[in-house]
């Protein structure tokens, strides 16, 4: 199973490693953003956007434990134009974009394609998707039906919170 | 050779942390020598370092939360200009979820 963890997830573990390191009770969202990255059993992904936020732009204390667990997903082709037919529902620039990486991202190795959970904190975002799924099923089957491998056999994540993800 | 490094101690805390290391059966130069390979490493912070974009750690936790929003999307921002839109096609055998 793969898991694509998203900003808002990645921003609570920084925090709640940071406020570990300086003696500061955790918020329930950071202790379990902390949790999922040190001891989910799944593979866990990152953009390749988001993985250089860590390494090049905060000086996080965790970066090193945290980076060892991760995998860095990089946009394949179809992932921009999955985007744009999200955008098409309603979904911000920001959310369609991790969405589409759910679909259409592959590893370093090239040897994957998409996950299997988007994990976010963003409740508005699951709950849109949740209501727009049979829309966006419909849309995604159109899209990738006429695709050449490993593109015809592109899924939809599932999206969930974290409390979701760690009930 | 590095500078000899001596720290002194509030006695307070010394006598805690003294204890504390007899309570874990660990030597106490052991402890420090840990402890500050940890600092060294950045596998600790202090308040007062810079996290990013000029802000200290403490400067960050405070902020409202619109606010660290705003930051790490600016960030995210950043960090698509910086990577650009590499595309990698994936494997015909690339493996979907299961």
């Amino acid at each position: 199973m793969r898991c694509l963890l998203d900003k808002g997830v990645i921003r609570r573990a920084t925090e709640g490693w940071i406020r570990q390191s300086v003696g500061e009770p955790l918020l329930a969202e950071q202790q379990q953003a902390v949790t999922i990255l040190t001891t989910c059993p799944f593979e866990l992904c990152v953009s390749a956007e988001l993985y250089h936020i860590l390494t090049h732009i905060v000086e996080a204390p965790f970066s090193g434990r945290a980076l060892d667990q991760v995998i860095v997903l990089w946009p394949t082709r179809y992932q921009k134009r999955w985007a744009r037919r999200l955008r098409w529902f309603g979904f911000t620039r920001e959310d369609a974009k991790i969405l589409a990486y759910g679909s259409f991202s592959t590893d370093e190795n090239r040897e994957v394609l998409g996950v299997n959970f988007v994990i976010t904190c963003d409740r508005a975002l699951r709950d849109k998707y949740g209501l727009d799924f049979p829309r966006i099923r419909h849309e995604f089957a159109a899209m990738t039906e006429n695709l050449r491998l490993p593109y015809s056999n592109a899924s939809l994540p599932a999206v969930l919170t974290l409390e979701e993800f760690m009930a | 050779m590095g500078q000899d490094v001596k720290i002194t101690l509030d006695p307070t805390l010394e006598e805690r942390f003294v204890n504390k290391c007899k309570s874990l059966e660990m030597d106490v130069e052991e402890v420090v020598s840990k402890l500050i390979e940890q600092f060294v490493e950045g596998q600790s912070v202090l308040e007062a370092q810079e996290f990013a974009d000029g802000l200290t750690v403490r400067e960050y936790l405070d902020l409202p939360e619109e606010e660290k929003d705003a930051l790490w999307s600016k960030w995210e921002k950043v960090a698509e200009q910086q990577v650009g839109y590499i595309v990698k096609d994936a494997k015909p055998d690339a493996l979907p979820p299961r």
